[in-house]
């Protein structure tokens, strides 16, 4: 069932809509929340509170494309749960994923209060799209998707340690840009 | 700044690249109830025939080879467009299906797909065609250092192999080695017996070097041999790898976007699949040995 069938089905107010949600975007809901939160009971609560956000904003929203819409709120729940649930150990991929991408930045304070996640953003979409599609969709998988090393290198026919060294190749890339367009890094 | 700023940046990303590097769902192969009502029971049998398989292979020799001549590279300035179509069982293909215990082994495999690109075979150190001459199972158990259940507690691991003997018959990119044999180590097999990998069967293959050891994680390894028969493995084992008819043609799978340009027959199946053979069952055309070479040499070109 393709997107807009599904929203059609919000629209309808039938429950099939999140079946078919679920059915079509579930798995790739629950292993993002499952990077982050580092345990399935926990996951499975973020995607049913994601699946009910869903539901309570369609309609009036219409989102296009539907997987980052309920993507994003499942990861933006599942973040949120990981700061409150302090019995989570330090040791997701979420945590991991933290770790690399703090060396992109500076850790000068003055920095924090000139920055909006917006602009930062926007220069992160900016540096993607001149990224190669291969190396593009590793930073993604691995950064937003919060998926395991040795899973990108998987999909991608690559070592665990080809998948580390190209994603670290891509993340000085990012900061020499991130440098280059103001950041004192 | 934060380090979790950057992580809401990274979250607010631009929906286009989000859907882009979406992760294929998680596929498993299908598996009749009728297996798991006897999975006990066959257990054993399995393993036994596993090994009596190893001991018949590796006791009669090599299976006999068909006669097909190798291909002949010749440089094309154009290219005879063919029309029409072909059905999959007319294709001329050495007989004989892959074997069964091989998918038993690799029946509980799942895995996420990301699709073909040519641009993945920039990593890849040959690109070779030739028989499979033999295939075998190899199994590895091995122990990692881990402190997720408490110090001392290594945590346990089993892991199978596939590995194919290939002589090269043609090198199509990196060194030649025509004549050669060779071992390739691959971890997972393409789950659909039409399109697997089979002995006296030709194909076009590109390899890359995986290192001398299966990779478990980053940790340390205290117990167990993880030293792989060959360093050599399948740059994308999830679809069908090109086949080389009896008869001199190339069976090629349309992700491979430059091989598919040229003009080829389709190709119509007309045989039994799985489920992750149905999804290329309208994705593959046949190329006469001229266009092939041609377009092979422009990709390469392209590439390196």
């Amino acid at each position: 069932m393709d997107d807009s069938q599904i929203i059609d089905l919000f629209f309808e107010r039938s429950q099939r809509a999140i079946a078919e949600l679920s059915k079509k975007y579930g798995a790739v809901c629950s292993s993002v929340s499952k990077n982050i939160l580092g345990n399935s009971l926990d996951a499975e609560e973020c995607v049913n509170d994601a699946y009910l956000g869903a539901w309570n904003t369609i309609p009036p929203q219409r989102p296009a494309p539907l997987l980052t819409y309920v993507c994003r709120i499942v990861r933006n729940l599942s973040i949120a749960k990981y700061h409150a649930n302090t019995a989570v150990k330090r040791n997701s991929f979420y945590d991991e994923a933290l770790d690399e991408l703090e060396d992109c930045l500076s850790s000068a304070d003055t920095v924090e209060s000139e920055l909006k996640a917006e602009e930062l953003a926007r220069l992160i979409d900016q540096f993607l799209d001149a990224l190669d599609k291969q190396n593009r969709v590793m930073f993604v998988q691995r950064y937003w998707y919060l998926e395991s090393v040795a899973a990108i290198a998987q999909r991608f026919g690559l070592s665990a340690n080809s998948a580390s060294v190209r994603l670290f190749r891509t993340r000085e890339k990012l900061r020499r840009y991130l440098k280059k367009e103001g950041f004192d890094v | 700044m934060r380090r979790e700023d950057i992580s809401n940046a990274v979250g607010n990303i631009s929906a286009r690249h989000i859907q882009e590097a979406m992760p294929a769902r998680a596929v498993r192969k299908k598996v009749h109830w009728a297996r798991w009502g006897t999975l006990a029971a066959c257990l054993c049998i399995v393993t036994i025939g596993i090994g009596a398989l190893l001991s018949a292979d590796r006791a009669s020799g090599l299976p006999n080879k068909p006669s097909v001549a190798p291909p002949v590279v010749s440089p094309t300035q154009s290219v005879q467009p063919e029309t029409g179509s072909v059905y999959y069982s007319q294709l001329q293909l050495p007989k004989g299906r892959a074997d069964a215990d091989m998918f038993a082994a690799f029946s509980e495999m799942a895995v996420d797909l990301v699709a073909f690109d040519e641009s993945m075979l920039s990593q890849c150190s040959a690109i070779l065609e030739g028989e499979i001459t033999n295939m075998y199972l190899k199994s590895y158990s091995y122990a990692v250092a881990d402190d997720k259940f408490g110090a001392d507690t290594p945590l346990n691991y089993d892991t199978k192999t596939i590995v194919y003997e290939m002589r090269i018959d043609h090198t199509w990119y990196g060194d030649d080695n025509t004549g050669d044999t060779i071992l390739i180590e691959d971890q997972i097999i393409f789950p659909d017996e039409t399109f697997a990998l089979k002995v006296g069967h030709k194909y076009v293959i590109p390899i890359y070097e995986v290192g001398e050891a299966i990779e478990p994680h980053s940790a340390q390894v205290v117990s167990g041999n993880i030293t792989r028969d060959s360093a050599l493995s399948t740059v994308y084992p999830f679809h069908p790898q090109i086949e080389v008819t009896q008869d001199g043609g190339y069976v090629v799978s349309t992700d491979w976007a430059t091989l598919s340009a040229a003009q080829g027959r389709e190709i119509i199946v007309d045989v039994d699949m799985s489920e992750y053979g149905e999804f290329y069952k309208d994705k593959l055309m046949l190329l006469t040995r001229d266009a092939f070479s041609a377009q092979m040499r422009a990709l390469m070109g392209e590439l390196f």
